[in-house]
């Protein structure tokens, strides 16, 4: 399943669509999306050399790094922005008006300690009453 | 009669204490993914019998919200290897599950063939009263009369006739039931459990039994006394050197506890190697499951769920967001690589193709489950379309949400995926554009998702942009087969 592959469709028709192709695949690790780590893309050579050799992707690089760095500042707030918040806020209200009540979430239950004092409590009742029978 | 501790059981009693633990910590990493539990396959937000998470979603928050989110980070104490694994949580859980039933089968073996059964299988309904008896001695501070030439007293041969021969096959089975190719190929099957959340409910509660077991399990060693209790199961007999076989069983402990150390900080220093070294063992277990069987569901419209939880958000760029403003009315699906015609097809064009209907459950990797009708065009009918060229093995679905932007968590990139060319020819794999009857909303992946209903959820690429076909996937992205396996170290194996 991971042998060679043809990287380039330039001997195939419909050249636009391969090429099309071919930036998708080679961009799939320079998204404009923050959280790219300038140390671990150089770490990683594998995928330096999946998206066309190291020269050609640490120019991009760059670039993408310059741009990535001023929107990420902005990308949560894009986030709660109109476009995505009313796409959601669709959601949620059809959701409740089917009968499903996604507001309502409890505190979360950690009964696991109680369990283990009520089961050392147990063994040590049972060793105490032992030695106070034996008496 | 076999002896009370013949070595073979020495042997497996130390196995499964080294297996159990690895299932059950890694099992933990898998429940922190999705913490809530539910009887009901539809997984109501707000529904759920059990919740383990203190986050909180609200219809009327400021911000959107998806499964994802629900997500919990549990320490590396409790969880293998913790900190929101899920992808090595479940590599460890499917690697020890075969090793652990591997042990079981030549212990049952040996069981049968050497008499050791009558020690363990009741033969006599008195075994209840007896039982009831002996739990009222040990409650009176006192030791019960052991069956005469047994090695257990009737409340021990009961309890571990019920451990051994009802909660592990209960375990296996259960877990079988969450297998989305499994219960593809057999809906029956999972029925059997109430669904796959009540697969999932029990196969939890089967965890807290083998808890409850392996505690009081301990305080009777600790009652009956630990050096004679472990020159019993370390050297075979009550009567062997006890400080001898206390050094050992100390030992075999300590060794399991740092065993887990270790493991524990390998596979979050080294994920990928661990992601690579586990899918060894798993990977072609997967792919033998996901090969044989072929969807076979066929829910009814009143199975369809009132909420069909969200994965992901969707895209955010300008080019995204242009085509939704005009309904997708511009979109292309672009579909080329290795094959005889490289096709531009707009949502009418993939239409013209030949609409299929399916009313499918949803299995997300997380542990969640919804059912919807899907409509759209065979996948395979797209293939037949293009023309695949001899050689190609690969499908590679490339999507338009950057997950830097839409995930982050310190990852980043275009979500893609690839599946065999194989999986494309299945019954139900789909190029969906519709959901329930209404074109796919933007939330659930507009314009066009993939199903695969042998699959779990991360497969099914969504807000899909183009298929390439390929011969093999080393090449593409980091090469493990797709984003999240690239990027959060699961398998290529989305049958399991």
């Amino acid at each position: 399943m991971t042998g060679d592959s043809t990287t380039s469709y330039a001997d195939q028709p419909a050249a636009g669509i391969q090429a099309a192709l071919v930036d998708l695949r080679e961009g799939i690790y320079l998204g404009r999306g923050k959280g790219i780590s300038k140390a671990a893309w150089r770490r990683n050579t594998s995928l330096r050399s999946a998206i066309g050799g190291v020269p050609t992707a640490t120019l991009r690089e760059r670039a993408h790094l310059a741009t990535t760095r001023a929107r990420s500042a902005r990308a949560s707030a894009e986030m709660e922005g109109a476009w995505a918040a009313e796409q959601f806020r669709g959601w949620v209200t059809g959701a409740r008006a089917n009968g499903a009540d996604p507001g309502r979430h409890g505190t979360a239950r950690r009964p696991v300690r109680g369990w283990l004092w009520l089961g050392a409590g147990v063994v040590v009742g049972w060793a105490l009453g032992r030695r106070q029978g034996r008496r | 009669m076999p002896t009370y501790f013949p070595w073979w059981v020495v042997v497996t009693h130390f196995l499964n204490i080294f297996f159990l633990l690895l299932l059950a910590r890694s099992g933990v990493e898998v429940l922190s993914s999705f913490p809530k539990l539910y009887w009901s396959d539809h997984c109501t937000p707000g529904h759920e019998w059990l919740r383990l998470s203190r986050k909180f979603f609200g219809a009327e928050s400021r911000k959107p919200w998806s499964s994802l989110d629900e997500e919990e980070s549990w320490s590396p104490v409790a969880a293998l290897p913790g900190r929101k694994n899920l992808g090595l949580g479940r590599h460890w859980h499917f690697m020890s599950v075969q090793f652990w039933i591997l042990t079981g089968l030549v212990y049952l073996c040996l069981v049968f063939a050497s008499g050791y059964w009558q020690y363990l299988l009741p033969t006599s309904w008195s075994i209840f009263p007896d039982a009831i008896k002996a739990a009222g001695t040990y409650l009176t501070f006192h030791f019960p009369p052991e069956i005469p030439g047994q090695p257990f007293n009737a409340v021990q041969k009961l309890s571990y006739f019920a451990v051994i021969f009802l909660l592990a096959p209960l375990q296996i089975a259960t877990g079988a039931a969450m297998s989305p190719a499994v219960i593809a190929r057999f809906p029956w099957y999972a029925r059997l459990f109430g669904g796959k959340q009540g697969a999932r409910s029990l196969h939890f509660l089967g965890l807290c039994g083998f808890g409850v077991f392996v505690v009081i399990h301990t305080a009777m060693v600790i009652i009956h006394g630990v050096p004679r209790e472990f020159a019993g199961i370390v050297l075979g007999s009550y009567s062997a050197n006890r400080e001898l076989a206390l050094a050992l069983g100390l030992t075999g402990i300590f060794l399991i506890l740092v065993f887990h150390l270790i493991i524990t900080w390998f596979s979050l220093r080294y994920r990928r190697l661990t992601q690579r070294l586990l899918g060894r063992a798993v990977d072609p277990f997967e792919r033998v499951l996901s090969k044989a069987l072929a969807s076979r569901q066929s829910f009814r419209a009143a199975d369809i769920s009132p909420y069909h939880r969200i994965n992901g958000y969707p895209p955010t760029d300008d080019g995204y967001e242009r085509l939704a403003a005009e309904d997708f009315s511009a979109y292309r699906l672009l579909v080329g690589g290795l094959v005889e015609r490289p096709t531009e097809f707009s949502l009418d064009d993939l239409r013209a193709l030949g609409m299929q209907s399916q009313i499918t459950k949803h299995n997300c990797i997380q542990g969640w489950t919804a059912t919807a009708q899907w409509a759209g065009v065979p996948l395979a009918t797209v293939l037949d379309r293009v023309g695949p060229l001899s050689g190609a093995d690969t499908l590679v679905f490339y999507a338009y949400d950057d997950k830097g932007e839409t995930e982050d968590e310190g990852r980043w990139g275009y979500f893609y995926s690839t599946i065999p060319i194989w999986l494309a020819h299945k019954p139900q794999a789909l190029l969906v554009v519709e959901m329930n009857g209404a074109p796919l909303p933007v939330e659930h992946c507009a314009p066009i998702r993939l199903r695969l209903e042998t699959q779990l959820g991360f497969k099914m690429t969504k807000w899909i942009r183009g298929i390439e076909v390929t011969r093999g996937y080393g090449h593409i992205g980091m090469g493990q087969g797709g984003w999240r396996e690239d990027q959060q170290f699961y398998a290529n194996a989305a049958g399991i």
